[in-house]
């Protein structure tokens, strides 16, 4: 339907909805029909006769800017202008317009920021407006590669009015539409224009509310009487001249409604809020909704004699010596740490190889070293973040690098063989969490894990849970009102792990700090990529990867489950079941399929769990409380209960 | 007589030759219609809306993968572009465009501006965005899948996104 017909949206809103609308598609259709509306212009009746200037007819003022189009052709009327012609490239630039043509295609498409799509067809004079279909002087051709299109025609289908100035073209920007939609306590009115509109709100005599709006001329019909709650009239007044144009919007309020100053919008749209008038019927409202979090919260589970939800921190371990030595056709680094802490590896694809050790800090300052050795290029030892210290190696070209967890610590042996670049991470436990936790056999190659690709879900590792935070570092994901996806992501995957690992799992995040998982400038698929080699790699049982969603407006809110695999959807609802019903206050959102990345290239079952909006008054409310946040986390850990049961029995059902 | 027979099936023959030819250019030229779905997505993130959009038929010398090929570049601005501002719809970052759309056997290849991974949103957006688009092309006869190039690029995901595109997308991914 056109913008400029009534817009019939839902029946209760279809009563009210009335569009005042310009002629300006037929106006775009015909041509130079006179705007009978205009006030004389003040300057001309101001200055002396002056000769008329003679001007090319391919020559425009444009906001006070000579526009010259050059690559013209004279047709019945009009002229074809180039799309490639430098100065139509630059109008189209300043209007927000995209072009799509290529040589060869039939359709000329502009999209203008409203959005609304002006079509031409290469042979064809009749060309679209939307679904309003109008009729050019003369069909679009083809000449040299390039698509030659009606100047005039396409000017006022961008509300770019060609006006006479005494003698000299001018391309007067035009308020084009305007729609008076119902809301719930009055109306909207929104107006449209070729340029960002700004209006400024004036005096309010008598009921009326007058909105000037300077630099445009109008299309718009003159006074209307209009259905609309809190509004009755409409009217229209043009003045200024005809390179400075002055329209005034007149607002006629119904009795005891009112007006706001309005507001630009990114559609080149000026909208203005009509509160107030004539009650219109409503329905009984709804009981009210239960408060979204009780302030009495169940207890979290959390060690005894603990008074605080927050997750345990696990003491910090020191890492206090790096030794690195070559020895027969290989080079060894030993790394001593004090203390339990987890590591993980990563293979970069150009030959960059770090491990990361967690909850760990570095005594004695960081090295940068380039050693002399045939394996290695250099070796960086430093404090990535609070509780995380990165050996960082450049190989030497692809070799093969080993990690075994030691007595002291870690022992790193990078050999001449070369590398098994399938396994492109790993990861594992130091001093006493190894022993409680045992991990694969170590092989000559390095630990055993899964193949990276493959749809079998057999874990080798029946007791990991491999938990996502999403983001991280130099993804801070979405943002609002000071909070951070990255962070609200990674402290809900800290509880979650607390929760998990009392209940007897193995877990393992791709991140447990706010940084990069595959590291800092890396391609959006490596980053991605590397969150799914620590599951496929590690041979997890299950993939939980956190989110918090947002939009561009503040309405969505919600819960929202995320699977990709068919059989990964008695999983997805395990989680959300809980996560739906263990009071969390949200709505819920459902389980959704979707394609996202980490649940469709894992091969475990894998879920990614939108908590709740960024982007939601309401749900913000609830990320910034750490209670929320724990009943997230539980809500997981007891979906993942309800879904594979204790990791004991989850062991021993694997090994039958 | 016998010769007279022979040419008269000779006729009928090539009459029906003409006639079989006639009826697989119609054919052939019926495949997309005057009007074309274009979707849009609600913003619930999953409710696909239909929205008829006119074209022109097939022209006098266009063949038919031509007009295949320019009923797609058409539906996939429209759907890029979105419905009027009036509309809740979930949309693409404001500035993406629609750079080329090849059909590629019954892969249609989008080409999209860098625009498109200016948004840092959630999966609600980035969703709707491409099963709008998805849903609008693989709606033309002859497509059942959507490959998403950004520049000119092979892109396996959007910047800090979630969506998959390493692999064209298709309706049953949603």
């Amino acid at each position: 339907m056109s913008r400029c017909a009534v817009q019939t949206g839902s029946a209760a809103f279809a009563a009210a909805l009335l569009a005042v609308c310009a002629p300006s598609l037929a106006r775009a259709a015909q041509s130079h029909l006179p705007q009978s509306h205009v006030a004389p212009p003040r300057a001309t009746q101001r200055r002396p006769a002056q000769p008329r200037a003679t001007q090319s007819p391919n020559t425009f003022w444009f906001q006070h800017q000579r526009v010259t189009f050059t690559r013209v052709v004279p047709e019945k009327g009009d002229v074809a202008v180039a799309l490639h012609d430098p100065a139509l490239q630059s109008l189209l630039t300043k209007v927000g317009v995209a072009v799509a043509w290529n040589p060869g295609e039939r359709y000329v498409l502009l999209t203008t920021p409203e959005p609304r799509i002006i079509s031409f067809s290469i042979g064809d004079p009749r060309y679209d407006l939307e679904d309003v279909s109008a009729q050019a002087p003369f069909a679009p051709f083809v000449r040299d590669n390039d698509a030659y299109l009606p100047l005039q025609t396409l000017l006022r289908a961008l509300y770019l009015e060609p006006k006479d100035d005494r003698g000299q073209m001018v391309l007067q920007p035009q308020i084009a539409v305007a729609d008076i939609q119902s809301t719930r306590d009055g109306s909207l009115l929104v107006m449209h224009a070729a340029l960002p509109l700004r209006g400024k709100r004036m005096s309010a005599p008598n009921g009326r509310v007058i909105y000037d709006f300077s630099g445009f001329g109008s299309t718009l019909q003159r006074a209307r009487k209009v259905r609309g709650s809190a509004i009755s009239e409409l009217d229209v007044l043009m003045g200024g001249t005809t390179r400075d144009p002055d329209t005034k919007v007149v607002v006629f309020l119904a009795p005891h409604a009112n007006a706001d100053d309005g507001k630009s919008g990114q559609h080149l749209d000026f909208s203005i809020a009509l509160h107030g008038g004539p009650p219109p019927f409503r329905y009984p409202a709804p009981p009210s909704p239960p408060p979204p979090i009780r302030q009495t919260t169940p207890a979290p589970e959390v060690t005894p004699g603990e008074e605080s939800p927050q997750p345990s921190e696990p003491p910090i371990a020191t890492v206090s010596d790096v030794n690195a030595q070559p020895s027969d056709g290989q080079y060894n680094i030993d790394v001593t740490v004090q203390g339990n802490a987890s590591y993980e590896w990563h293979r970069l694809l150009d030959d960059r190889w770090y491990v990361d050790v967690h909850p760990a800090v570095l005594s004695g300052g960081p090295r940068d070293e380039s050693p002399s050795s045939p394996q290695v290029a250099s070796l960086r030892v430093h404090q990535l973040s609070n509780s995380t210290v990165r050996v960082a190696l450049t190989l030497a070209g692809q070799k093969a690098v080993d990690v075994v967890p030691s007595q002291n610590g870690l022992s790193i042996a990078v050999k001449d063989t070369p590398a098994d670049i399938a396994t492109r991470s790993g990861s594992g436990t130091i001093g006493e969490a190894a022993a409680v936790a045992p991990a694969p056999v170590p092989t000559a190659s390095g630990w055993q894990f899964s193949p990276r690709s493959g749809s079998s879900s057999v874990p080798t590792n029946p007791r990991l849970i491999v938990i996502d935070p999403g983001h991280g570092g130099s993804d801070t994901g979405a943002q609002s009102s000071g909070l951070v996806e990255k962070a609200i992501t990674l402290d809900i995957s800290s509880r979650l792990r607390s929760i998990l690992t009392l209940r007897g799992w193995e877990v393992r995040m791709t991140r447990s700090g706010d940084s990069d998982v595959y590291g800092p400038g890396a391609s959006d698929r490596d980053e991605l990529q590397a969150r799914v080699d620590v599951a496929n790699n590690g041979g997890a049982r299950l993939f939980v990867s956190i989110h918090v969603n947002s939009f561009g407006n503040s309405r969505p809110n919600g819960t929202t489950t995320y699977y990709y695999k068919p059989e990964d959807l008695a999983f997805a609802d395990a989680i959300h079941r809980r996560l739906v019903t263990e009071d969390l206050g949200t709505k819920d959102d459902g389980v959704v399929k979707e394609s996202l990345y980490v649940v469709h290239h894992t091969t475990m079952p894998a879920v990614l769990v939108e908590t709740a909006f960024l982007s939601n008054p309401d749900d913000r409310v609830l990320l910034r409380s750490p209670d929320w946040l724990q009943k997230v986390a539980h809500a997981i850990a007891d979906g993942i209960g309800d879904y594979a049961g204790s990791p004991r029995r989850s062991s021993q059902s694997e090994q039958r | 007589m016998k010769l007279s027979r022979a040419l008269f099936l000779l006729v009928l023959f090539v009459l029906a030759a003409i006639l079989a030819w006639f009826v697989v250019q119609q054919r052939n030229r019926s495949a997309i219609g005057e009007q074309i779905t274009v979707y849009y997505t609600k913003i619930d993130g999953t409710t696909e809306v239909p929205w008829p959009i006119t074209m022109r038929p097939q022209a006098r010398g266009e063949s038919a993968s031509e007009h295949l090929h320019n009923a797609a570049l058409y539906a996939a601005v429209q759907a890029v572009a979105g419905p009027s501002s009036t509309i809740d719809a979930i949309r693409f970052p404001t500035g993406t465009q629609v750079r080329s759309v090849v059909v590629d056997g019954t892969t249609a290849v989008v080409d999209l501006s860098a625009a498109v991974g200016s948004a840092v949103g959630g999966s609600l957006g980035e969703s709707g965005e491409f099963k709008s688009l998805v849903w609008t092309l693989t709606g033309l006869p002859g497509i059942n899948a959507v490959a998403i190039r950004i520049d000119g690029q092979r892109v396996d995901a959007l910047p800090g996104g979630h969506l998959a595109l390493d692999e064209p997308l298709r309706r049953s991914d949603w």
